[in-house]
């Protein structure tokens, strides 16, 4: 494990976690989960929230009756009363070898926003799931409620498990192994995987999972500065390329970069899921108050 | 292989040059980045909009790179070293005499020679002088030290055979004098060497070489005709020769004055000679012609004409008080119109081509030309006529006459005496003795006169044979035939015409009725336009009447009729080639049309294999439009990554999804066609639509 995230046991100080406090994780629509919690749920339940107005039928509970309602109307209505549930939130990392690269190096921006998520989902009763992503889902911890928690999760952040290549759609693919219920799955990753990422993504809407695609990259990977003739060698082994850098080489690269970064909005837009590029030397805070909040991730 | 232009080779270094340039890679320094996939898409896109490429071996360059290297090659003039007869200074002797007629090779000798120099000329080099010189009696040089090929062509199609023979003496005179100051000369002869004098042995200081034309073919030759009288009656006789390996039966007809006379046929042995006779022909025959009837390789020596005596009758005058002698010898001559009168009864009025005065003299002389026998003593036009003197002997004297032609003086024995004679200037005396001439003549103003010193009776001249050929020669050369006593001519041989005295104006017309007027001026040139074999008719205007006469101009030479070629030609160091055998020193031959035809060929290969690369590149594009749409279709909906037990169950769900989506689609168009019957059906019975 790096040195970096040797740092204490979680991997955000207890300064900005204390502005996370007031956070909390959206979903685009109530997910039913059947498991008690904070969170609105589609069903109408017992809560003392009230939710709506229906007609009395015989059997119903009389105690229910509004009679205020029979004053105004002379006819029998019962109050409904929302139901509260809560939602599993996944955060997968990817944590291959090309998160390790950049400066400062993708996973360490990835392990803080990982972590102020998972916080902000364990303060508001969600349970969290932290998974590793690389060629596979190599390793998840779960989380639910309890004190531990947060440690657990800081934890398994701290020992992130390194592999060479990366295959995000086997790996977002094997979430289904841990979780089955609908949730949150926030995908912290470059994307810059030669085999896509669609099929897994799309595997994860098919597990009910409303899905935020959070990109990150380096500085030098959104604007290279880079001159003259370089054999750039790709860190997870996928080959080299003989680049002679001018100005017609960058501008090619700037656009097949915008084009990748559309098509990546795109296809979450096309599958309702959320998507933010965010650049590795943001802070910390930045993101969550403001990208993720432009993404009504977090409120 | 040689090149011309070596110079051009230059051109190649720019393919190496290109080549260079795509081999060349700078110098780079590697780098790690996270990951090469979108540097590797940027790299594509900028190589797809850029003009050049990394450069790839493949079929298409290496035939393009090979078509190059043909241009350059054929910008450089590639030659090679061939043999060819033709080297430095050449000249060539076309033989064009009668023989080259001959139709063995077809089309016929001459031309195959032609065609033979022609390719000579194809074949010379940068180095390379070529002459044409024709050879039959007189050479003719065409074109002389050139190199134009085009002007070396068009002076050969000038060339043209003739019926003449061929001097291979005067050809290789002039063509020592076209290679004077030549080291590397050398001459060609192509023809069937059948030349003149063919026992000779001609030295030139320059090799000749020999290319026979033609084949041993079979020909049939008419060698001779004529005319003579037998028994006072006229014959016609002929030779025939039969130059062949075989014996020949040969028929041969001979018209008399254009009528057909009668067809003999002669049996002659191989490379025999025969003669016909046919008679006796009318008296007043004229023109003979006779014609071999056979069909083979040379027809020229196939006809023959001659004429029959003298073609041209004079008027004669006898003015004798009685001569028997005389009147006899003159009857005997051939183409007279003799006239008889008596010394009393001469008048001067009438006009004769000749008139003879037998021991008179008239005080005015006639025109035309004259005889005088035994004049009377006197000053005359002549000369002077004294007294009789002793004759001791006879001689004959300056006689450019021939009027002594065949004939014996020491046949006379009895001449006692003679008039004295004093010649004028311009007569010779014919025949002398120590003490006078005896008979002398000349001509003097168109008009031939000649006397005879004695009277005839005084001498046993006439009673001698050759009294009457005296009497011939003498007539002939007062009244002369165009073309000498025979009247016949070789074909391409000079005529000096013979004109008679007074003539004004002489005009000869050939076989192929073209009108040549050779006099004026006078003395005529002697007619060299005798090519041609056949009669030509000669007009005299004489004394304003008109005198047509005619000479025959025939082959009758042996050596052209022998068609089989020579082998060897009468020059010391002569050497006999056959095609391209023997061949003289090699010469440069230019190849760039062999390398531009594979030039051709490799441009046609390379845009074959160009369309058939083109055609794959659209039919998979098409492919992969359609393939990639249908995978990606199912890839997005269906294909995940799955553990391996549920990858089967993937796959059966994907299959069941087809089967069914394919059932559903057979089972919608069946109920579409079942709902139409039913439309169908309702609106045909009455009573539907319920």
């Amino acid at each position: 494990m790096p040195e970096e995230y040797a740092i204490g046991r979680f991997p955000l100080d207890a300064a900005i976690l204390q502005r996370l406090d007031n956070l909390t994780l959206l979903t685009r629509r109530p997910l039913a989960t059947g498991r008690p919690g904070r969170r609105r749920s589609p069903q109408a339940g017992s809560s003392m929230e009230f939710a709506d107005y229906r007609r009395y039928a015989p059997g119903d509970d009389f105690r229910r009756i509004d009679w205020r309602a029979y004053a105004r109307l002379e006819r029998l209505f019962l109050r409904v009363f929302e139901a509260e549930e809560n939602i599993t939130i996944s955060i997968l990392i990817d944590s291959s070898d090309s998160m390790h690269y950049g400066t400062p190096a993708k996973i360490q921006l990835a392990t803080l926003i990982a972590a102020a998520l998972a916080y902000i989902a364990l303060k508001c009763e969600d349970t969290v799931v932290v998974g590793a992503l690389t060629d596979r889902l190599a390793a998840y911890r779960k989380a639910g409620s309890g004190t531990n928690a947060i440690w657990s999760v800081g934890e398994f952040l701290n020992q992130l498990p390194r592999s060479g290549k990366t295959d995000l759609n086997k790996a977002l693919y094997d979430l289904g192994r841990v979780t089955s219920s609908p949730g949150l799955s926030i995908v912290i990753s470059d994307f810059l995987a030669p085999g896509g990422y669609q099929t897994g993504v799309r595997a994860l809407r098919q597990l009910r999972q409303e899905v935020a695609l959070l990109q990150i990259l380096a500085p030098d990977e959104l604007e290279p500065e880079l001159q003259g003739d370089w054999r750039l060698r790709d860190s997870e082994g996928n080959g080299t390329i003989d680049v002679s850098i001018s100005a017609q080489i960058l501008q090619a690269y700037r656009q097949r970069l915008s084009a990748f970064t559309q098509e990546l909005a795109s296809f979450a837009h096309a599958n309702a899921a959320s998507y933010s590029l965010i650049a590795s030397d943001t802070n910390i805070l930045d993101v969550i108050q403001r990208l993720l909040r432009q993404i009504e991730l977090v409120k | 292989m040689d090149l011309l232009v070596p110079a051009a080779l230059a051109f190649a270094l720019i393919i190496p040059i290109i080549l260079l340039f795509y081999f060349m890679r700078p110098k780079r320094q590697e780098r790690m980045v996270g990951s090469t996939l979108l540097w590797q898409q940027a790299v594509q896109d900028l190589q797809a909009s850029r003009p050049w490429q990394r450069l790839r071996i493949t079929p298409l360059l290496l035939l393009q790179l090979l078509a190059a290297a043909m241009i350059v090659l054929i910008l450089a003039r590639p030659a090679i070293f061939s043999n060819s007869l033709v080297s430095g200074d050449t000249i060539v002797i076309l033989q064009a005499s009668a023989s080259m007629q001959a139709t063995d090779v077809k089309p016929n000798r001459f031309e195959a020679a032609r065609n033979q120099i022609a390719d000579f000329i194809d074949t010379l080099g940068p180095n390379d002088y070529l002459s044409l010189i024709t050879m039959a009696r007189t050479p003719q040089v065409l074109i002389a030290n050139s190199q134009n090929k085009a002007a070396l062509q068009a002076a050969l199609q000038q060339a043209r055979v003739t019926n003449q023979d061929a001097d291979l003496q005067q050809a290789l005179s002039l063509a020592e004098s076209l290679a004077a100051g030549h080291s590397n000369a050398q001459a060609i002869v192509v023809g069937d060497g059948h030349v003149l004098q063919p026992d000779q042995s001609l030295n030139v200081p320059f090799p000749v070489h020999y290319l026979p034309i033609g084949t041993n073919a079979p020909n049939a030759a008419l060698l001779s005709l004529g005319a003579r009288t037998l028994n006072g009656q006229p014959f016609a006789l002929a030779q025939v020769a039969n130059f062949s390996a075989q014996q020949r039966s040969i028929p041969v007809a001979l018209y008399a004055d254009g009528t057909l006379v009668s067809v003999q046929t002669i049996s002659l042995p191989a490379n025999g000679r025969g003669a016909l006779q046919w008679g006796p022909l009318k008296p007043t025959v004229q023109m003979l012609h006779a014609k071999v009837l056979t069909q083979d390789a040379l027809s020229v020596d196939h006809d023959a004409w001659a004429t029959v005596g003298n073609p041209m009758h004079g008027r004669v005058l006898l003015v004798t008080k009685g001569n028997t002698f005389l009147l006899a010898a003159l009857r005997l001559q051939p183409g007279l119109n003799l006239y008889q009168t008596t010394p009393v009864h001469y008048s001067s009025a009438a006009q004769y081509d000749l008139t003879i005065f037998d021991g008179y003299a008239p005080p005015v002389l006639p025109k035309g030309n004259l005889l005088f026998i035994n004049p009377p003593a006197g000053s005359y036009l002549f000369g002077q006529v004294g007294a009789d003197i002793a004759v001791s002997s006879i001689n004959a004297g300056v006689d450019d006459a021939n009027l002594l032609t065949d004939v014996d003086l020491s046949s006379i024995h009895t001449l006692r005496a003679s008039h004295q004679l004093k010649p004028a200037s311009w007569a010779e005396a014919i025949v002398t003795a120590p003490e006078t001439p005896l008979l002398i003549a000349g001509t003097d103003a168109n008009q031939r006169i000649a006397v005879i010193g004695f009277d005839l009776h005084d001498t046993d001249l006439p009673l001698q044979p050759g009294f009457p050929i005296l009497v011939y020669n003498m007539m002939q050369w007062f009244m002369p035939a165009p073309a000498g006593a025979s009247g016949q001519v070789t074909a391409g041989t000079p005529v000096t015409i013979q004109t008679w005295p007074g003539a004004d104006q002489v005009t000869v017309t050939t076989p192929d009725h073209k009108s040549v007027i050779v006099g004026p001026p006078f003395p005529v040139l002697p007619f060299d336009q005798t090519d041609e074999v056949g009669v030509y008719q000669v007009a005299q205007r004489v004394n304003g009447q008109i005198r047509y006469g005619a000479f025959t101009v025939n082959l009758f030479d042996p050596t052209q009729s022998q068609l089989a070629p020579a082998r060897s030609l009468p020059v010391v160091q002569s050497t006999a080639i056959s095609g391209n055998k023997n061949a003289i020193p090699r010469e440069l031959r230019e190849v760039w049309p062999w390398v531009a035809a594979i030039l051709l060929l490799v441009l046609c290969a390379e845009w074959w294999l160009f369309s058939l690369g083109y055609k794959k590149n659209l039919a998979l594009q098409g492919e992969g439009r359609c393939g990639l749409s249908q995978q990606s279709k199912y890839s997005q909906q269906y294909t995940l990554h799955l553990p391996g037990p549920l990858v089967g169950l993937q796959a059966e769900i994907i299959d069941n999804y087809q089967a069914t989506k394919r059932t559903l689609i057979r089972g919608r168009k069946r109920v579409r066609k079942a709902w139409k019957q039913w439309q169908a059906h309702n609106s045909s019975t009455p009573g539907g639509n319920r």
